[in-house]
C-alpha cells in the first residue's frame, strides 16, 4: 500500500460525518415511534416498542458504518 | 489530601496508583530512551503490570470500599483485575515483534495499553455510575487510538473511525439510561440506587432506562444486534490490539454490567432478565452462523468472539434466578475465554511476516509442518473454543449450561449446546487448513522468545483449567459471593 502524507480530511467528508449524528437519532426515533404506534394499535405494549427500538438502533448503526467506510475510502484516494 | 480520600485508601487503591505511575514512566521512557533502545518500554510496562498484580495480593480477602464509597475493593473486583493484568501482559508480549514487522514506532502504544488497563481496573471496582463511565471512557479512548495505530494502513484508519463513532453513540445511549436512573432515584451510587428502586413502583421510565443501559453496554460486549462494528474493527486494528479488545474490553464491560445490574437494578430483574435472554439467543446464533462463511482469520475470530459473548450472557440470565451459580459460571467462562482467545490471536500474530500479511485462512495452510509447536497450540485453542474436553473451554461451557438448567432456563441451555455444535464446523475448518492443505508460500513462521512465553502461558492455562478446574471454581465462587450480597438477597424470592 503506497504511503501518503496525512492531511486534513476533505470538507465533504466532514459534512458527511456531521450528518451521521442526526441520522442516528432519527433512526432511533422512527423505530421508537413505529413501535409505539403498533403497540397502541395491537395493545401489546411494550413488545413492539422494544423490538422496533432495537431495529431503529440497528439501522442507525449500519448507517454510521457505511458513512465511516465511505469517508475513509474517499480520503485515501 | 483530597476530600473523601481516607489514609487507608492509598493501600486499597495501590494497584491503580502503581499502574498509572507505570504509564507515566513508560511515556517518559519513550521520550528519553535513545532510538533503537525503545524496546525497553515494553519491559518497563510488563514490570509495572507485574508490580500491580503483586499489589493485588495483600488485598485478597478484603471487602471494603475506598474513595468515599466510589470504589469497591472486593474479591469480585480482584478476580477481574487479575484477568485484565494478564490480558494486558500477554498483549504486550504479542506486540513487540508485531510492531517491528509493521514498521511502527512503539511510541505511545504501550502507554495506551496501560491506560486502557487502568480504565478496566476502574470499571471492575466502580460503585458509582459516574466512576463507571470514567473507567469505561479511559479504556475506550485508549482503544480508539490503538485501533488506528497503524497510520499508513487504511483498514486501521477505518477501524478507528468506526469504533470511535459507534463508541460515542453507545456512550450516549448508556449515559441517557444512567441519567434516567439518577432522575428516578436521586443518587449515582449503585447500592443506593438498588435500595431506592426496591421501594419504587415499576414505571415505564425504569423500563426505558433499563433498555438504554442494556443497549449501551450491548455495544461494548458486542452482543447482537449491537455487534456490527466488531468484525470491521477487529479486522482493521493491529492484531495484538484485536486480542486485547476481544478479551480485556469484553471482560471489563461484563464486570461493569454485572456490577450495575446486580448491585443497582436487582429490583427490575424480571425486565432485564428477559432482555438478556433474547440477546443471548440472538448473539450466539448470529455470531456462529456468520462465522461459518468467513475466510479472514481475524473476522472469523471476531464473529466467534461475538458468539462467546452470547455464551457468557447465559450465565447472566441464569443469575437472575440462581445468582451465585450464574455469576460464578460467567466469571469462570470469561477467564477461560481469555486464555484460549489470546492464544489463538497469538498464533495469528505469528503469521504476520515481512512478506505475508497472514490474516487469511489460507495462510494457515500446512502450519503443522511449518511450525509444529504453533500448529499444535492452535489445535488446542480451536478445540477449546469449540468446547471439546479435556480443554478449559469444555469446562466453561459445561458450567454455563448447567447454570442455565439450575435456573430453569432449559431452552437456553439447548440452544447453547446446538450453537456449540455449529461452531465446531468453523473451528475445525482452521484445523483442516493447518493439517491437510499444502504449505503456504512465504518466509518461515518463527517462534520468538516473547511468543514462546505467550504460547506457554496460554496453552498451560487452557489445559490446566480443563483438567484441574477446582482452583478456578473456588476462586470464582468467592468472587461471585462478593458481588452485592445485599442486592442478591433481595433477588432470591
Amino acid at each position: 500500500m503506497p504511503r501518503r502524507k496525512s492531511g486534513p480530511p476533505s470538507l465533504g467528508s466532514l459534512g458527511a460525518l456531521s450528518a451521521v449524528g442526526i441520522a442516528f437519532v432519527l433512526a432511533l426515533l422512527f423505530g421508537f415511534l413505529i413501535g409505539r404506534a403498533l403497540d397502541g394499535w395491537l395493545g401489546t405494549s411494550p413488545l413492539f416498542l422494544i423490538v422496533f427500538f432495537f431495529i431503529g438502533l440497528a439501522a442507525g448503526v449500519l448507517n454510521v458504518i457505511r458513512t465511516a467506510s465511505a469517508v475513509t475510502r474517499d480520503d485515501r484516494k | 489530601m483530597p476530600p473523601g480520600f481516607a489514609p487507608d485508601d492509598f493501600w486499597l487503591l495501590l494497584p491503580e496508583i502503581l499502574l498509572a505511575t507505570t504509564a507515566v514512566v513508560v511515556l517518559g521512557a519513550d521520550a528519553l530512551l535513545p532510538r533503537g533502545r525503545q524496546g525497553l518500554a515494553a519491559w518497563i510496562a510488563l514490570g509495572g503490570l507485574g508490580a500491580t498484580a503483586a499489589a493485588l495480593v495483600p488485598l485478597a480477602g478484603t471487602h471494603a470500599t475506598a474513595a468515599g464509597g466510589l470504589m469497591a475493593v472486593d474479591a469480585f473486583a480482584g478476580f477481574f483485575k487479575l484477568l485484565f493484568l494478564l490480558a494486558a501482559a500477554l498483549t504486550i508480549l504479542m506486540s513487540t515483534r508485531y510492531l517491528a514487522v509493521e514498521g511502527a514506532r512503539p511510541g505511545t502504544y504501550y502507554v495506551l495499553v496501560l491506560c486502557a488497563t487502568l480504565g478496566m481496573l476502574f470499571m471492575a471496582s466502580a460503585l458509582d455510575l459516574v466512576t463507571q463511565v470514567i473507567g469505561l471512557e479511559t479504556m475506550a479512548v485508549s482503544f480508539y487510538i490503538l485501533a488506528g495505530f497503524l497510520k499508513p494502513n487504511r483498514r486501521s484508519n477505518e477501524a478507528a473511525v468506526k469504533y470511535f463513532l459507534l463508541g460515542a453513540f453507545s456512550l450516549g445511549l448508556l449515559l441517557y439510561g444512567m441519567s434516567l436512573l439518577y432522575g428516578l432515584t436521586g443518587t449515582t451510587m449503585l447500592r443506593d440506587i438498588g435500595t431506592a428502586l426496591a421501594g419504587l413502583e415499576r414505571s415505564r421510565w425504569l423500563g426505558l432506562a433499563v433498555i438504554l443501559v442494556v443497549a449501551g453496554l450491548g455495544f461494548k460486549i458486542a452482543a447482537v444486534p449491537f455487534h456490527m462494528w466488531a468484525p470491521d474493527v477487529y479486522e482493521g486494528a493491529p492484531t495484538p490490539i484485536t486480542a486485547f479488545l476481544s478479551v480485556g474490553s469484553k471482560a471489563a464491560s461484563f464486570a461493569m454490567l454485572l456490577r450495575l445490574f446486580f448491585e443497582a437494578l436487582p429490583a427490575a430483574n424480571a425486565d432485564w432478565g428477559l432482555l438478556f435472554y433474547a440477546l443471548a439467543i440472538l448473539t450466539m446464533t448470529v455470531g456462529n452462523l456468520a462465522a461459518l462463511t468467513q475466510s479472514n482469520l481475524k473476522r472469523l475470530l471476531a464473529y466467534s468472539s461475538i458468539a462467546h459473548a452470547g455464551y457468557v450472557l447465559i450465565g447472566v440470565v441464569a443469575a437472575t434466578s440462581v445468582p451465585q451459580v450464574g455469576i460464578k459460571a460467567a466469571l469462570v467462562y470469561l477467564l477461560v475465554y481469555a486464555f484460549m482467545q489470546i492464544g489463538a490471536f497469538g498464533v495469528v500474530t505469528m503469521l504476520r511476516r515481512h512478506d505475508v500479511i497472514g490474516e487469511e485462512l489460507k495462510d494457515m495452510s500446512g502450519l503443522f509442518t511449518r511450525n509444529p509447536l504453533a500448529g499444535a497450540s492452535m489445535l488446542l485453542f480451536m478445540l477449546s473454543l469449540g468446547g471439546i474436553p479435556p480443554t478449559a473451554g469444555f469446562m466453561g461451557k459445561f458450567w454455563l449450561f448447567s447454570a442455565a438448567i439450575d435456573g430453569g432456563y432449559y431452552w437456553l441451555a439447548v440452544i447453547g449446546v446446538l450453537n456449540s455444535a455449529v461452531s465446531l464446523y468453523y473451528y475445525l475448518r482452521v484445523v483442516v487448513f493447518m493439517w491437510f492443505k499444502p504449505q503456504a508460500t512465504g518466509s518461515p513462521v518463527v517462534l520468538g522468545p516473547a511468543m514462546g512465553v505467550l504460547l506457554a502461558v496460554t496453552v498451560v492455562g487452557t489445559l490446566a483449567l480443563g483438567v484441574y478446574p477446582r482452583a478456578l471454581f473456588d476462586l470464582a465462587d468467592v468472587s461471585a459471593r462478593a458481588l452485592g450480597a445485599a442486592g442478591i438477597a433481595t433477588m432470591v424470592r
